[in-house]
């Protein structure tokens, strides 16, 4: 299965097991304390990996509304993932939602910025997945 | 008096004769690989699937009409879906195409893990979105027909057909599902493929019990079932296997145009999935169907055996006299 390719009939991936779910299954299963501990040092270390990669390698490129709406997402991350409106996003950059839009668009051209869900008026804001480096 | 209406064979003969060596097949569209190909589903075709609450009906004939419109690229379909909202629908099918357990799905729990999963699964529904379509409210024959028309479908789902009313008035759900039958033939025959959805009724089970149990099933089992078996080129019901939960048979009650021949399936609730078995749940499930039938002493397969079990006769029967 490539990125933006067709699944072919029959050719449906195999079911992915979510990492997170089975972890705390396994704990809590097995009833081990502080499992989790390591795991939440895992993600902090994750995020700072992110946030090294765009710091050192792709901030230079970048105008000045991308990188503040490249940071607001990365602040919004959970688990991966950001979801937050266009609107909140210029509230919180000072800039507009217009300049919010080419903002977007120009990361997720430079590869910093995936669109995991598009959003719409019936379905709320996008779901994003920053990424630091569009080289990793 | 009324005037005879018949076609002398000698008639008949000759177009139907051009028609056998001209080789030209029926159009058929595929609904998956494998052994799931062999079920027919086309042009003047009604198919009728059923099941017991839960059995996964629905999600079967969604994964059959998405492969058929993935698998026949200038097919249009509409789908009839009296109980589900197609947001919910399409969930189901992301979790499918995708890999990504439907509880994600449904509750929004997606992350970068799931991200180029889900953004292929997206695009792959994408590519045949224009061409499937879903009927609102009100879910009766005429919306059905309008939508089917304005759509230009050549594939009509219903689901379920017990509540999508027929046209005019109906005091009892047995008539009420008989005219939307008749109609439904009517849909097949102007030139357009529909397959049906319908509940089935619970029957004495083995030990004399009601139940759903797959054992007890039969073409009786639709519910107001006359019609409905009678109207149906084909006719099959899901029945979930008592031992392994994932394991399905999809049991061929009526094939107007063939043999009978019950195809076995993994039903992965979590995807919503339906795939083949692997090889050893196909020989340890033929051993157990062949066991189950020697006890029972019933000949597999006997569709003779089947219309014996089916009350429908009777009601015609009476309505002829």
């Amino acid at each position: 299965m490539t990125g933006r390719g067709v699944i072919d009939v029959g050719a449906e991936p195999p079911p992915l097991d979510a990492p997170k779910r089975a972890a705390s299954r396994g704990a809590d299963r097995q009833g081990r304390p502080g499992r989790s501990k390591p795991k939440r040092r895992r993600a902090t270390a994750d995020r700072f990996a992110t946030l090294n990669a765009f710091v050192d390698l792709s901030l230079r490129e970048l105008r000045r509304p991308d990188i503040a709406v490249w940071l607001i997402l990365f602040r919004d991350t959970r688990n991966g993932t950001a979801r937050t409106g266009q609107t909140d996003i210029a509230r919180r950059a000072g800039i507009s939602a217009r300049t919010v839009r080419r903002s977007i668009g120009r990361l997720k051209a430079a590869g910093l910025l995936r669109i995991v869900k598009r959003g719409g008026p019936n379905a709320g804001p996008s779901v994003y997945a920053v990424v630091g480096n569009s080289m990793a | 008096m009324t005037a005879a209406k018949y076609l002398t064979a000698i008639d008949a003969f000759d177009d139907w004769r051009d028609a056998v060596l001209t080789g030209t097949p029926p159009t058929l569209f595929p609904i998956g690989p494998g052994e799931l190909s062999r079920i027919e589903v086309g042009p003047e075709l009604v198919t009728l699937f059923g099941g017991a609450p839960g059995a996964g009906k629905t999600a079967f004939v969604m994964q059959a009409i998405i492969d058929a419109l993935r698998l026949t690229p200038t097919l249009r379909a509409i789908v009839c879906n009296v109980e589900m909202p197609p947001g919910i629908l399409l969930d189901r099918q992301l979790a499918r195409l995708s890999g990504v357990d439907l509880t994600s799905i449904r509750y929004r729990r997606l992350d970068s893990a799931h991200a180029e999963r889900i953004d292929t699964a997206l695009h792959t529904l994408e590519s045949f979105a224009d061409r499937l379509a879903f009927v609102r409210p009100p879910f009766d024959l005429a919306n059905v027909a309008a939508t089917a028309d304005a759509f230009d479908a050549g594939l009509i789902v219903l689901d379920y057909i017990q509540r999508i009313a027929p046209p005019g008035k109906h005091d009892a759900q047995r008539s009420s599902v008989n005219e939307t039958m008749d109609y439904i033939r009517q849909f097949a025959d102007a030139g357009t493929a529909v397959i049906v959805v319908a509940a089935v009724g619970r029957t004495r089970d083995s030990k004399g019990r009601s139940s759903y149990a797959g054992d007890g099933l039969s073409l009786a089992s639709f519910r107001e079932s006359s019609e409905l078996e009678y109207g149906a080129d084909d006719a099959f019901i899901l029945t979930p296997d008592d031992d392994d939960a994932e394991h399905v048979t999809l049991r061929h009650l009526k094939s107007r145009h063939g043999e009978t021949r019950d195809i076995g399936l993994r039903f992965d609730k979590s995807l919503q999935r339906f795939g083949p078995l692997d090889a050893n749940q196909t020989k340890s499930g033929a051993k157990k169907r062949a066991g189950n039938c020697a006890r029972k002493r019933v000949a597999p397969s006997a569709l003779a055996a089947l219309w014996n079990r089916t009350e429908a006769a009777a009601d015609d029967a009476e309505g002829d006299a």
